[in-house]
C-alpha cells in the first residue's frame, strides 16, 4: 500500500519507518505545495496528513495571509498562526480542488468537534481522522480501512 | 546583452548563424584571446566580422581585445561600425564610460533606448553616465527606471546606478534628492520576506536614514513644558475628551504661544482640528509635532492615519465633462484619499521608529492595497469610466486623488547642518553604539569642548561598562559647563555604592540645581536607610518637578513602597517575633499546601487562555509522537528488539526531549499561578494534571532502563502509555474544552444593553435583539461584556448625536469553508450617518476609537469590522470564534 505522508517534520515518517515498515511504502511531503506536486506525478492509495505546520516558511503555507489577517483585526502574526494551526485543512481543500479523489486520513482530534467534522467530511470526502494519541498500529489499521 | 535578453528564446545561440569556416575561425579567435595572444585574436575577430556582417558579436569581442591592447580609439571605431546593433551600442557606451567620457556615453545609451525601447538597461546606464556631469538629469532618469513596473535584478548595473546617482547628490549636498532616490530604490527592491538586499544597498539606505535623522535632530530643539503648562495640556485633553473642542482649542493655542516648539501641544491640537472638521490644519499641526520630536513614532503614525482615514465634509467640486459642460457638486470625500502615497510613507516612518504597532501595520496593508497613484489612475480613466458608473463618478474619484495640500508651515525648522555630533546621536538612537562612538570621537576631534558630544561619549562608555571613561568624559563636561545638574546626578550614580559620601554630595548638588533624577536617587537612598519620611518628601519633590524622567516608573513604585511601609511600620516589629515562632510549621504546611488549576482559574478568569494554550501544547506537542509509541516500544522489547527503546529514549530524554518540554510547560503553569499570588501544587492537588505529572516522573525514572533496552520495563511502559496517552490525553482535552465556555443569548445582551443605556438618560433608542440559536463562545463573561458594552455604547452615542431612535443586535453564525471553523458574528446596527470605518474603530484616537475593545477582541481570536447592513446605515460587526465543545456535557454542569 502506497501512502503519502504530509507533515512539516519527520515524526510520522520515522514512526512509519520504525513500526510499520511491513505492508506500507510511503513518500513524505513537507508542505501543501509539495504534496500537490507529488500527487500530480505519483499514484497513492491514501494520504496521511498532519494538521499543524509551524516549521515551514510562510511562502510554503497554503492560504491567503492578507485575507486571514482581516479575520484577526489585521494582525499578520495571528493570521500566520491560524494558517499554521489549521494547515492540514488547507492541504485537504487544495487536494480536492486539484481534482484528486485519494482518501485522506487527518491527524487531528475532530471527535471533539462533531459539527465541524460532519461539514468537512461531506465537503471533502473520502476523509477520516485519528486523534493525536493514536498508536502506530491505529494509524495502520485506519489507513488500510480507508484505502479499501 | 540586450539582444541576448530580448531574443534569447528565439535564437538560442547567435553562433548558429555562422557558416562552418567562420565558426571555426571565431572559435580559434576566442582560444587565442584566452591564451593571451591578442594580436592574432584581433585579426581573427576582424576576419569573422568581414565574413559575417550579421554577427556583431565579433566586433564587440574585437573592441574588447583592442582595448586590452591599449588601442582605445581602435576599439571605439570598431564598435561604431555597427550603429544599429543594440549590443554593440551598449558596449560602446560602456567603453566610453570607462574611459571617462560620460557625455559621449550618455549619447550612446540614449541611442540604445531607441534600439531597445522595452529594456530598462539603456535608461539605467544613461542615468549612471549623467551622474558624472548632470546630477539632476541623472536623478530624473533614475526615477523613471526605479518607478517603472519592470522587474530589475539588484545587480552590478543597479548598484552603479543607485550608488553613483546618490554620490552625485551628496557631492552637491542635495539631501532631498538623495532621500527621494533611495526611497524609490527601497520601493523597487523592498526588504521583504524572501528578498535579501545586498549589504551595499542596506548600508547606503542606512547612511541616508542616519543623516536624515541627524539633520532633524539638529533642528528639532523642542520646548519643554513646566508643571503648570503640563497641567494646562492635561486640562485641554480632558476638555477635548468631553467634546468641548472650543475650550480645548483655546487652551492649546494659548499653550502653543508659550511653548511654540512643544510636540505634545501640536499633537493635541491636531486632534482638535480634525474633530472640528479641519483636517488641513490637523495635517499642519502634525507636521510641526513631527519636526519638534522626530523620534516619536506617534506623530507620523497619526499623520498617516489622518491622510488615510480622515473625512472632509461637503467639499465643492466643479467638474468639466468631456462634452464641455461644467457641473457643480458638493459632497463629502476622503481628506487625503485612501490612495494617498504620502499616508503610506508616514505610516512606514512610524513603523520604522516602532515596529510594534499591529494596528498601524494593518492600516498600512489597507492603504497599500487601495493605493493608486494619480498618474496610474489617469491611465486607467477609460477603464474606470466603463466600470465605475460613468464619467461623473470617475471624475469625482479623480478629485479624491487630488487633495489640496495645505502649505507647509513657514516657521518649521529647516533641516539642520550635518554635524558629526548629531550623526553620532542618530546612530545612538538607532542602537548602534559602535558607529555612534566613532562619530562622537570625530565630533570631539573637531570640537574638544562640545559638552553634548562629551555627554554622549560618557553615556556610550557607561553602556559599554567602562565607568572610568564615562567619569572622565562627564567630569570634563562638567568643568566646561558646571550648571549641568543631570551630569552631576549621573556622576553620583557611578560613585555609588563604592563612594557613598561622594555620591550623596553629588546628588544633593544636582537636586539643588533642579535635577529630578537626583531627587529620586536621594529618595531611594533615604528609603534604603529607613528614613521613610525623608524619602516621601523627596519623592513629592520629584513628582512636583518632573513630568517624566529616566526614573519615573521606579519613582512611582518606590513611592508606593514607602507609603505602604510607613503604614505598616508599627506592625512589622511584632511580625518579626511571630515569624520565628511559625517558620517550622509554615515549612511543613508548604509541602502539602497549594492549589489546583481550577483555583488559579477562579482567581484569574482571564488566565484561561494561557492555561488552555499550555494544556493544548502538552497534549499536541509533548504527548503526540512521543508517548504514543510506548506500547509499540514495549512490544519490541518483548520480542528482543531493543532498538526502538533507544530511539524512544532519544525522543524522551534527548535535547528538547518530551520530558524536558513537559516540565517547562508545567513550570509555565506554576509561574502563571505565582503571578496571581497562588502556589500551584499539580502533583498533590490537581486531579487532571496530577496523574500526568506523576506518570511523567515515573517515566523519567526509567531513563537508564530505556536507554539499555531492558526488557523487564515493557509492562511498565504499557501502563505509562495508557496513563499518558489515554487517561491523561482525554483528561486534558476535557479540561481545555471546559475552559471559559459561555452561551450567548438574548438575556445576556439585554442585560448589557440595560447597563449601557443607563449612561444615556432619556435616549429614547430602542434595541431589537435577534438570535437564531444560542451559540457558545470560548470567552470569559467579563471580556464579552466589556466588548459588547463598548460597541453598544459607541452606537448609542452616535444614535443620540444623530437623533435616531432604533438599533439592533443580530447574531448569526458564519462558517469558514476550508477549516470548517465557525465564527459568531454579532452585528450591532444603527441608523446614525456612516462616519466611521473599520480602520477608525480599530484606531486608538478620538472617542470613536475602540482600542482597548479591539485588543480584547484580538486576544479572544476575533475581529471587528464596520460593514454595510441592508435597512440600516451600517453595522459594527464583532466576530468571535464559536466553541463547539461537548455542549451537552457543559450544559449538564451546575
Amino acid at each position: 500500500m502506497r501512502i503519502l505522508i504530509v507533515e512539516d517534520g519527520l515524526e510520522y515518517s520515522e514512526t512509519f519507518g520504525r513500526f510499520l515498515a511491513d505492508g506500507f511504502a510511503w513518500d513524505r511531503a513537507g508542505s501543501g505545495p509539495e504534496a500537490l506536486e507529488k500527487l500530480g506525478s505519483e499514484r497513492y492509495d491514501a494520504v496521511f496528513c498532519d494538521m499543524r505546520f509551524d516549521r515551514v516558511p510562510l511562502e510554503r503555507l497554503l492560504g491567503d495571509l492578507a485575507a486571514t489577517a482581516d479575520q484577526f483585526n489585521g494582525d499578520p502574526a495571528a493570521a500566520r498562526r491560524h494558517l499554521e494551526d489549521h494547515q492540514g485543512n488547507y492541504v485537504l481543500a487544495a487536494i480536492r480542488d486539484a481534482g484528486h479523489a485519494v482518501p485522506v486520513l487527518m491527524s487531528y482530534d475532530f471527535g471533539e468537534e462533531p459539527r465541524r467534522w460532519q461539514r468537512l467530511a461531506q465537503r471533502y470526502g473520502p476523509v477520516d481522522y485519528l486523534p493525536d494519541n493514536a498508536s502506530p498500529q491505529d494509524v495502520a489499521d485506519r489507513l488500510r480501512g480507508l484505502a479499501r | 546583452m540586450i539582444l541576448a535578453l530580448l531574443s534569447g528564446l528565439a535564437f538560442a545561440d547567435p553562433e548558429d548563424a555562422l557558416g562552418p569556416v567562420t565558426r571555426q575561425m571565431y572559435a580559434e579567435a576566442r582560444q587565442r584571446e584566452a591564451a593571451g595572444d591578442l594580436a592574432h585574436a584581433s585579426a581573427l575577430y576582424r576576419a569573422v566580422w568581414g565574413n559575417e556582417p550579421n554577427f556583431p558579436q565579433a566586433l564587440i569581442d574585437l573592441a574588447e581585445v583592442l582595448e586590452l591592447q591599449g588601442d582605445v580609439d581602435g576599439a571605439i571605431a570598431a564598435l561604431e561600425e555597427a550603429p544599429y546593433d543594440a549590443d554593440a551600442v551598449e558596449a560602446l557606451g560602456r567603453l566610453l564610460l570607462r574611459r571617462d567620457r560620460p557625455e559621449d556615453a550618455a549619447l550612446q545609451f540614449r541611442r540604445l533606448q531607441d534600439l531597445a525601447p522595452e529594456s530598462p538597461i539603456g535608461r539605467m546606464l544613461e542615468a549612471t553616465a549623467l551622474a558624472r556631469f548632470d546630477a539632476v538629469g541623472a536623478h530624473d532618469v533614475a526615477l523613471l527606471v526605479l518607478r517603472s513596473g519592470l522587474l530589475l535584478p539588484l545587480d552590478g548595473d543597479a548598484q552603479r546606478l543607485v550608488e553613483e546617482v546618490a554620490a552625485a547628490h551628496r557631492a552637491r549636498k542635495d539631501a532631498a534628492r538623495e532621500q527621494a532616490l533611495l526611497r524609490a530604490a527601497q520601493e523597487k527592491w523592498p526588504d521583504e520576506l524572501g528578498v535579501v538586499q545586498p549589504s551595499w544597498f542596506r548600508d547606503l539606505a542606512l547612511r541616508a536614514e542616519i543623516e536624515d535623522l541627524a539633520r532633524k535632530l539638529a533642528s528639532a530643539r523642542p520646548d519643554p513644558l513646566d508643571p503648570a503648562q503640563d497641567a494646562q495640556l492635561q486640562a485641554a485633553r480632558a476638555a477635548f475628551a468631553k467634546g468641548d473642542w472650543s475650550t480645548a482649542r483655546g487652551q492649546l493655542l494659548a499653550l502653543a504661544k508659550q511653548a511654540p516648539r512643544n510636540p505634545d501641544v501640536w499633537a493635541a491640537l491636531a486632534d482638535v482640528y480634525e474633530e472640528s472638521g479641519d483636517p488641513a490644519a490637523a495635517e499642519q499641526a502634525l507636521q510641526r509635532a513631527k519636526a519638534y520630536d522626530p523620534l516619536d513614532p506617534a506623530h507620523p503614525g497619526r499623520l498617516g492615519q489622518l491622510l488615510a482615514c480622515a473625512y472632509e465634509r461637503d467639499r465643492p467640486f466643479s467638474i468639466q465633462l468631456d462634452s464641455g459642460e461644467t457641473i457643480e457638486v458638493r459632497r463629502p470625500c476622503w481628506y487625503g484619499g485612501r490612495q494617498e502615497a504620502q499616508a503610506a510613507r508616514e505610516i512606514e516612518l512610524s513603523l520604522l521608529l516602532d515596529p510594534n504597532q499591529a494596528e498601524l501595520w494593518a492600516l498600512l496593508a489597507q492603504v497599500e492595497r487601495t493605493r493608486t497613484d494619480e498618474e496610474l489612475a489617469a491611465d486607467m480613466g477609460a477603464w474606470r469610466r466603463s466600470r465605475a458608473g460613468g464619467e461623473v463618478a470617475w471624475r469625482l474619484q479623480m478629485y479624491d486623488l487630488d487633495r489640496e495640500r495645505p502649505p507647509v508651515p513657514g516657521d518649521l525648522p529647516a533641516p539642520g547642518a550635518l554635524e558629526p555630533y548629531w550623526i553620532a546621536e542618530a546612530w545612538y538612537q538607532k542602537h548602534n553604539p559602535a558607529r555612534a562612538a566613532e562619530e562622537v570621537a570625530r565630533a570631539l576631534e573637531a570640537k574638544p569642548d562640545d559638552v553634548r558630544a562629551l555627554n554622549l561619549q560618557a553615556r556610550l562608555a557607561l553602556e559599554a561598562g567602562d565607568e572610568a571613561r564615562a567619569t572622565r568624559a562627564w567630569e570634563k563636561s562638567l568643568a566646561i559647563d558646571p550648571s549641568q545638574a543631570d551630569v552631576r546626578a549621573r556622576l553620583g550614580e557611578i560613585a555609588w555604592p563604592e563612594r557613598p559620601l561622594e555620591a550623596v554630595r553629588l546628588w544633593e548638588e544636582a537636586a539643588a540645581s533642579g535635577s529630578a533624577d537626583a531627587r529620586f536617587l536621594l529618595a531611594r537612598e533615604a528609603a534604603a536607610d529607613g528614613r521613610l519620611y525623608d524619602a516621601r518628601d523627596l519623592l513629592d519633590a520629584y513628582f512636583a518637578g518632573a513630568t517624566s524622567g529616566d526614573h519615573h516608573d521606579e519613582a512611582l513604585s518606590l513611592l508606593r513602597d514607602v507609603e505602604r511601609d510607613l503604614g505598616r511600620r508599627w506592625f512589622l516589629g511584632g511580625l518579626g517575633t511571630l515569624t520565628v515562632a511559625v517558620v517550622p510549621a509554615f515549612l511543613w504546611r508548604r509541602r502539602r499546601a497549594g492549589v489546583d488549576l481550577e483555583a488559579v482559574l477562579l482567581a484569574s478568569p482571564t488566565s484561561w487562555r494561557d492555561v488552555a494554550r499550555t494544556c493544548s501544547v502538552i497534549r499536541h506537542e509533548v504527548l503526540k509522537h512521543n508517548t504514543t509509541t510506548l506500547p509499540a516500544v514495549a512490544d519490541a522489547l518483548e520480542r528482543g528488539d531493543a532498538e526502538p527503546a533507544r530511539w524512544a529514549h532519544e525522543r524522551l530524554f534527548g535535547p528538547r526531549g518530551a520530558i524536558e518540554r513537559f516540565r517547562e510547560r508545567t513550570a509555565d503553569l506554576e509561574t502563571l499561578a505565582r503571578l496571581h499570588g497562588l502556589r500551584l501544587n499539580l502533583v498533590h492537588r490537581d486531579r487532571t494534571l496530577g496523574p500526568v505529572v506523576r506518570a511523567m516522573d515515573d517515566l523519567a525514572r526509567l531513563e537508564r532502563d530505556l536507554r539499555k533496552g531492558n526488557r523487564r520495563i515493557a509492562g511498565e511502559l504499557r501502563a505509562l502509555g495508557k496513563a499518558l496517552n489515554e487517561d491523561g490525553y482525554r483528561a486534558l482535552g476535557v479540561l481545555v474544552r471546559r475552559l471559559c465556555l459561555l452561551p450567548l443569548d438574548e438575556g445576556l445582551i439585554d442585560g448589557i444593553w440595560a447597563r449601557t443605556a443607563a449612561e444615556f438618560p432619556g435616549h429614547g433608542v430602542a434595541l431589537d435583539v435577534s438570535l437564531d440559536e444560542r451559540p457558545w463562545l470560548r470567552i470569559s463573561r467579563g471580556d464579552l461584556e466589556d466588548i459588547l458594552a463598548n460597541v453598544l455604547r459607541n452606537g448609542l452615542q452616535a444614535a443620540v448625536e444623530a437623533g435616531t431612535k432604533r438599533m439592533a443586535v443580530v447574531v448569526a453564525s458564519e462558517e469558514d469553508e476550508i477549516t470548517g471553523l465557525e465564527r459568531v458574528a454579532i452585528r450591532v446596527c444603527d441608523d446614525a450617518p456612516k462616519r466611521i470605518s473599520t480602520a477608525i474603530v480599530r484606531g486608538r484616537y478620538i472617542e470613536r476609537g475602540l482600542g482597548l475593545t479591539v485588543d480584547l477582541i484580538s486576544r479572544n481570536g476575533g475581529s471587528i469590522h464596520v460593514e454595510d447592513e441592508p435597512g440600516w446605515s451600517k453595522a459594527v460587526v464583532v466576530r468571535l470564534p464559536r466553541a463547539e465543545a461537548l455542549v451537552a456535557m457543559v450544559e449538564e454542569e451546575p
